[in-house]
């Protein structure tokens, strides 16, 4: 066995083995700490300390064997079956969009999964740690995007029913949320709850303000959630005066809200439910119609053929029949375990609660969508994630699984991985 | 003692699961505890306990978590999960019953003459 001088070039020899770069530094820490105990059990033995270093690494074994063993088991994982559901449901929604609309709106569509493949590999390979490491940051540069889109649509009239790019930056804030909850863990302020309040209302307010129904449910959903879980594990503290803190800001803020729109009208039809955005001939009706396989012989209200993002299984019942549905349904029950084996699978908080957003952001899409086809539900705007989704939320729906197939990536290191970060922010504080 | 390292490879796993049952250790207390409880018959080098604690953790058996020693160095400490309890549950039923069918044969089928 080749003979060693010193840690470091031991180390250096058993990372030449690790092919995964992220995984050199963190794994091979402990055989750092190991080599340290050990010399210093040879130096109590009364071995000098030149002789007690080269023993030591001599117990260590084979730096190529060590290496080797390391590099089998820290692999960037990838879950290829989520990958090929994602795909078919792309296509699926691509010969829908074929089939169903015209070129020129189907083209967009084609263009968002060229951009949305290319947000999914950037986001794969950006290191999600820095959402808690820079958690203000993140935060500030999302508010003041959303605030120069939100005036800039509004001033120019492109904020019908929330389809807007403020929509788009208003649905990453739930991801923007998990690191200020964790900002506010680390700083251990005492009005924990006071601070969440002002962070998870901001964004409540600007959907409001953008008339945005499918953002307000989607922020308000997501970071409910998250107060629970900050509550859960103490990581928010609170008590009676920050509770009435957080109440007053809740209720400034809705008074805020509340004169904006009584002086201005930017809130004049905020969650306002449209009697004429219901269809009475929708899925029931669909369904009772509807054949096997192929488009129904009755005809149904044809005003629904307009709407494939916002009534997509009344209009796929209606064209192509019960068998596809059920299909697309079953496929959407296997994503659902797929993202929940995901976050069930998390070692690390950060980790758990932005699988558990993912999931959360699509769960909310479907059952939104579902509920605006039963008709207990306004317009969600929607449509089936990949699916029966336009452009720009295909992007934003494969940068989501960006997010899910990074965390999967990183799940070997990820404990590791997250604790050298907080060590290292820990330092620079 | 020497002893030809084929038949402890396939049961390391279940050796350290055992000693983690009983308490919280990290890398370097594991090898240390094994050789002592092993009458210095399994000594393990710690290139091939890491690779096998990093692949248990994976599989969920045991966590880690940042702990300090009695010296006060921050060490990486495992402890065992509860589904790391039942794979070991079932490991030691494997065990129990391979060596009795092995001590049948080496004792010429003794074991079994009474049955």
């Amino acid at each position: 066995m080749q003979e060693y001088n010193s840690p470091d070039e031991y180390i250096a020899d058993v990372q030449k083995h690790i092919r995964w770069k992220r995984a050199k530094v963190v794994v091979t820490k402990e055989l750092y700490e190991h080599i340290s105990d050990q010399f210093d059990f040879f130096v109590a033995n009364g071995f000098e300390e030149s002789e007690a270093m080269k023993k030591a690494i001599q117990e260590m074994g084979s730096a190529d064997v060590v290496g080797t063993e390391l590099d089998n088991v820290h692999r960037p994982k990838m879950n290829w079956l989520l990958l090929a559901l994602i795909g078919l449901l792309l296509l699926i929604g691509m010969t829908i969009s074929f089939m169903l609309l015209s070129t020129t709106e189907t083209l967009p569509k084609v263009y968002g999964i060229v951009c949305g493949f290319g947000v999914a590999i950037f986001v794969y390979y950006v290191d999600y740690t820095v959402l808690i490491r820079y958690p203000r940051l993140i935060y500030f540069i999302l508010s003041i995007l959303a605030i120069i889109t939100s005036v800039w649509e509004l001033r120019n009239g492109f904020s019908v029913l929330g389809y807007s790019y403020t929509f788009y930056l208003l649905l990453c804030y739930p991801i923007a949320l998990v690191g200020i909850l964790f900002n506010i863990k680390n700083s251990g302020s005492n009005i924990g709850i006071v601070l969440y309040a002002i962070y998870a209302c901001c964004p409540l307010v600007l959907a409001i303000l953008n008339k945005s129904f499918t953002a307000f449910i989607t922020i308000l959903i997501c970071s409910v959630f998250l107060l629970i879980y900050g509550l859960k594990l103490n990581w928010i503290k609170w008590n009676k005066l920050n509770i009435i803190g957080a109440s007053c800001i809740v209720a400034f803020l809705a008074i805020f809200v509340f004169f904006i729109n009584q002086f201005y009208g930017i809130a004049s039809d905020t969650i306002h439910i449209d009697s004429t955005q219901f269809y009475q001939l929708n899925l029931f009706s669909a369904l009772g119609n509807s054949e096997l396989i192929c488009k129904s012989s009755i005809s149904i209200n044809e005003q629904l053929l307009g709407y494939l993002y916002d009534h997509p299984i009344s209009l796929l019942l209606y064209n192509y029949g019960i068998v596809l549905v059920l299909f697309l349904l079953a496929a959407f029950g296997l994503l659902f375990y797929l993202l929940y084996k995901t976050v069930k699978k998390q070692n690390t908080e950060v980790g758990k609660l932005l699988a558990n957003m993912v999931l959360m952001i699509f769960g909310i899409k479907l059952v939104g969508t579902l509920m605006c086809e039963i008709g207990i539900l306004p317009d969600f705007n929607i449509g089936f994630p990949f699916v029966t989704t336009g452009g720009v939320f295909i992007i934003y729906d494969l940068a989501l699984i960006g997010i899910i197939l990074s965390i999967i990536r990183n799940e070997s290191i990820a404990k590791d991985w997250v604790r050298l970060k907080e060590k290292r922010r820990i330092e620079n504080e | 003692m020497a002893i030809d390292k084929s038949l402890i490879s396939g049961n390391t796993d279940m050796l350290v699961l055992r000693l983690l049952k009983d308490r919280n250790m990290y890398g370097y207390q594991i090898i240390e505890e094994l050789a002592r409880q092993s009458n210095r018959t399994f000594e393990l080098k710690a290139g091939t306990l890491y690779p096998l604690l990093h692949l248990l953790e994976q599989k969920n058996y045991l966590e880690s978590y940042d702990g300090e020693t009695v010296a006060g160095k921050t060490r990486k400490y495992y402890k065992i999960t509860d589904s790391g309890c039942k794979y070991l549950e079932l490991r030691q039923a494997d065990w129990e019953s391979y060596t009795l069918a092995v001590n049948n044969v080496l004792s010429g089928g003794v074991l079994l003459a009474g049955v």
